[in-house]
């Protein structure tokens, strides 16, 4: 995570590259090519090999799993999206409420940040059964666990750009009588927008399992739920379809938050180059 | 604002008593200041000259009110320096550009003299403070489409655009080539004229200090200290010609040797 920071503030100094059409493609087509060849090389080893259909599914099959099954997955999905589209807005508001309140309040970060360190310590995934006993089966137990496991990298990423301030121009503001809240709004939250997107980045992977994980452990619908439920049928080309419609999802999503930062690039010149 | 009442100005003059400035850190601690004191006249131009790490950049954040020293006190006219920050009175320019990456030359240049509240916004102020300093073509690009010595002067320009009584300027043309910051040195000698304001100037160049001051206290270090002071007599306004006059190399010669120090002059 770090390294990564340090990478994109070096990086944040320079002209921000234009990514075009074409060189978006060209970076593009290698890896699809590669991809395409490992999906004809699984359909025709699963054929030479004759793998059982329980064990794994064709390429082919899950193709038609997902055609006949479109409006079941269409459902599931919605029910995922809806969850990790408001977890992860709850994520972003506390992560960074959380930061601002870290930088602004010295007994916040002396009282409260080490324990909220702390607690990255317990695999949060193993809490989802016990979200599932307090909030029951409704979508609750599903925020809780997506905002739980997606909040922190916001917040530290966030934390990290927030201090990252130049010296001097903490001065200059003084020199003006500047108060706290204006430095805050004016230098550092702007400094931190870097930041903040590298915590986004990781944050929306982690809501996306957190959804699906919780969801295994206890949902009437949804991606995860269909995962699950497939398995208990041994239906396993439905798995692979349910769980190539989340990944896909998962993507979408990760690029929505790079697109966002794209955007806001207009304003921000410093935002660096996105990866997308 | 007071254009055309030349040293008229109600501009305060700068007293420090006593200052002694001790950075500690993890048990060990470097005096960087001891025992100093400083007037300054309303209305002066006055140069501080010294050898690098001598502390003159903290000096000049002492007197500016933004870095408290651990001994003594700085007075700017009646009040202390701190009142000094909260009436918005001080214009700094720091050795390091500090420019918002994400603003353009006029907003960076703006931004302090909005949030001093001087003025009203979009008044043109930011863009007039850009003609001074020569970068009217370069209003719109941001801080990494402009060269060091620009940025240096966007710096500069902004903290003209505040239009303070006192301005305290570290190294302003340390990265400026030399025909430009001959240039500068006039338009500052110029906008010194015209408002009557007090200037601190920081600077290593002999020439420069000379051609800029009335009063040119030079420093040393170990602990920083000021050994002597100057009063630089040459008729003003000066041009660039002054530079080649032989009282002007008096003054220099004799810079010269106090801070090469005794030891050097055999
Ligand atoms: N925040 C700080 N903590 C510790 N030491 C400091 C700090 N700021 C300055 N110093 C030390 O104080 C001394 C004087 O620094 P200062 O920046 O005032 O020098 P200077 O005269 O402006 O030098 P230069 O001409 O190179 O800019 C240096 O030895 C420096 O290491
Ligand atoms: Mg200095």
């Amino acid at each position: 995570m770090t390294a990564l920071n340090e990478a994109r503030a070096l990086g944040s100094t320079k002209a921000p590259a234009r990514p075009s059409l074409a060189r978006t493609w060209g970076r593009a087509w290698p890896p699809l090519l590669f991809a395409a060849a490992l999906v004809v090389l699984w359909e025709l080893a699963v054929n030479v090999l004759g793998v059982s259909s329980y064990v794994i599914a064709k390429p082919t099959e899950i193709l038609t799993t997902i055609v006949a099954k479109w409006q079941l997955l269409l459902e599931d999905t919605w029910v995922t999206t809806a969850e990790v589209v408001l977890g992860f807005l709850i994520s972003i508001v506390v992560g960074i409420v959380l930061a601002l309140l870290v930088v602004r309040f010295a007994w916040v970060e002396r009282a409260v940040y080490p324990l909220v360190v702390l607690f990255q310590v317990v695999p949060k995934v193993a809490l989802a059964p016990i979200f599932i006993l307090w909030f029951g089966y409704s979508m609750t137990p599903k925020l809780v666990l997506i905002v739980v496991m997606a909040f922190f990298p916001i917040t530290i990423n966030m934390v990290l750009g927030l201090k990252r301030v130049d010296e001097d121009l903490l001065l200059l503001m003084k020199s003006v009588g500047s108060t706290r809240n204006q430095i805050l709004a004016r230098i550092q939250i702007p400094t931190a927008l870097p930041y903040l997107f590298a915590g986004l980045r990781i944050g929306i992977t982690l809501a996306v399992i957190g959804a699906v994980v919780a969801e295994f452990s206890g949902s009437q619908a949804g991606l995860g739920h269909r995962i699950q439920f497939a398995s208990t049928q041994l239906d396993t080309a439905s798995m692979f379809a349910a769980l190539i419609v989340v990944s896909v999802l998962g993507l979408v999503l990760y690029y929505l938050v790079g697109l966002l930062e794209f955007v806001m690039r207009r304003r921000f010149p410093h935002l660096a180059a996105t990866d997308a | 604002m007071a254009k055309g009442r030349p040293h008229q100005m109600a501009s305060s003059g700068i007293t420090a008593r006593g200052i002694g400035m001790t950075f500690s850190r993890r048990g060990a601690s470097t005096t960087v200041l001891e025992s100093l004191d400083l007037d300054i006249a309303a209305g002066s131009f006055v140069t501080l000259l010294g050898p690098s790490g001598c502390g003159k950049s903290t000096l000049l954040k002492i007197l500016g009110g933004i870095l408290q020293p651990t001994e003594g006190s700085v007075h700017i006219g009646e009040s202390t320096a701190a009142d000094a920050v909260a009436r918005k009175d001080i214009g700094l320019v720091l050795q390091r550009p500090a420019l918002l990456p994400w603003k353009t030359a006029r907003e960076n240049v703006a931004m302090l003299r909005d949030l001093a509240k001087k003025g009203t916004r979009g008044d043109g102020a930011a863009d007039r403070a850009l003609e001074l300093v020569g970068l009217t073509h370069a209003a719109d690009r941001l801080p990494h489409e402009l060269s060091g010595g620009m940025a240096q002067r966007v710096s500069i320009a902004r903290a003209l655009a505040m239009d303070p009584e006192i301005l305290l300027m570290d190294e302003p043309f340390g990265a400026l080539d030399a025909i430009t910051r001959d240039a500068m040195n006039e338009t500052l000698a110029g906008i010194w004229a015209a408002t009557g304001k007090t200037i601190v100037f920081v600077t290593h160049s002999i020439s420069e200090a000379v051609f800029l001051s009335d009063t040119i206290h030079v420093m040393a270090s170990d602990p920083g200290r000021i050994v002597e002071e100057v009063t630089i007599a040459l008729d003003r306004p000066r041009r660039a010609e002054v530079l080649d006059t032989s009282e002007f190399l008096t003054y220099s010669t004799h810079l010269r040797e106090q801070l090469v120090g005794p030891e050097a002059r055999v």
